[in-house]
């Protein structure tokens, strides 16, 4: 008579396969380590950050000085390609002899307060 | 800000030198000029508006006359020809060629034979809505009142 095999389905690693597995993760483990390590170097390899000294932001200010200069020459000058009449009278005049309409660029303030530059 | 901003524009400068005799004018206080009677209209908008007192500047446009008020740019601050702070020159050309094409409008009323009444009632519907932009800034000012 044939005796049954009592857990047919039961699967056992062969132990070559657990051994792969242990493999595998330590392998993983030290590529992570020396990724980390590799980190860690880079870090140390950028120089260290360097305070501002007085002469450095005297620098960037002056820069920043000359920069608005030439921004603010270069817009007058282009500004000052409109052909501007001496004043509204003459304008005016101006005006009727070429029959053009008058263009006014207007700026209005109460006495006493500063031109903010708006204009 | 217009000075450096449009007219400082090429196709701004070219336009203004082509169709405009330019000129700027500062008012101080409440001393309008006499000889261009139609900036009344912006000396009320300026009693009127707290936003003017202080400072503002923009380009108006007057007949050679000194009479009408052909275009009116807005207040240069906030800067209506600048939506959400960009120079939108394109905007303010059209402006000049829709000032340009009012004033046209006004010489042509000007010169036929109509009776005089008729004639300024139809350079005042010409005008309006210069006239309105300038006013509605004023009924701006009464709603926030």
């Amino acid at each position: 008579m044939a005796v049954p095999n009592p857990e047919p389905h039961t699967v056992i690693m062969a132990p070559r396969t657990n051994s792969l597995i242990v493999i595998v993760a330590a392998l993983a483990a030290l590529a992570a380590i020396i990724w980390a390590f590799e980190s860690d170097s880079r870090i140390e390899a950028l120089p260290p950050a360097r305070e501002r000294s007085i002469e450095d932001i005297d620098a960037a200010e002056e820069a920043s000085r000359l920069f608005l200069e030439a921004f603010a020459r270069e817009h007058e000058q282009r500004w000052m390609a409109i052909h501007w009449s001496d004043s509204l009278d003459a304008a005016l005049k101006s005006a009727r002899k070429s029959g053009k309409p008058v263009l006014v660029l207007l700026s209005v303030r109460e006495t006493g307060t500063q031109d903010p530059g708006r204009c | 800000m217009l000075k450096s901003g449009l007219l400082s524009e090429k196709p701004v400068i070219d336009a203004i030198n082509r169709d405009f005799v330019a000129v700027t004018y500062m008012i101080e206080g409440n001393e309008f000029p006499a000889e261009a009677p139609a900036l009344e209209a912006i000396h009320a908008g300026f009693l009127a508006q707290r936003e003017y007192k202080g400072f503002f500047a923009t380009t108006v446009a007057i007949d050679p006359t000194g009479k009408y008020l052909l275009g009116y740019a807005g207040r240069s601050y906030p800067p209506n020809y600048k939506p959400g702070g960009r120079l939108n020159v394109n905007r303010y050309l059209e402006h000049l060629q829709e000032t340009l094409e009012r004033y046209h409008r006004v010489q042509s009323i000007e010169d036929t034979a109509s009776p005089a009444g008729e004639k300024a009632a139809r350079i005042k519907s010409v005008l309006a809505p210069v006239i309105g932009a300038v006013e509605r800034l004023k009924l701006l000012h009464g709603e926030m009142e």
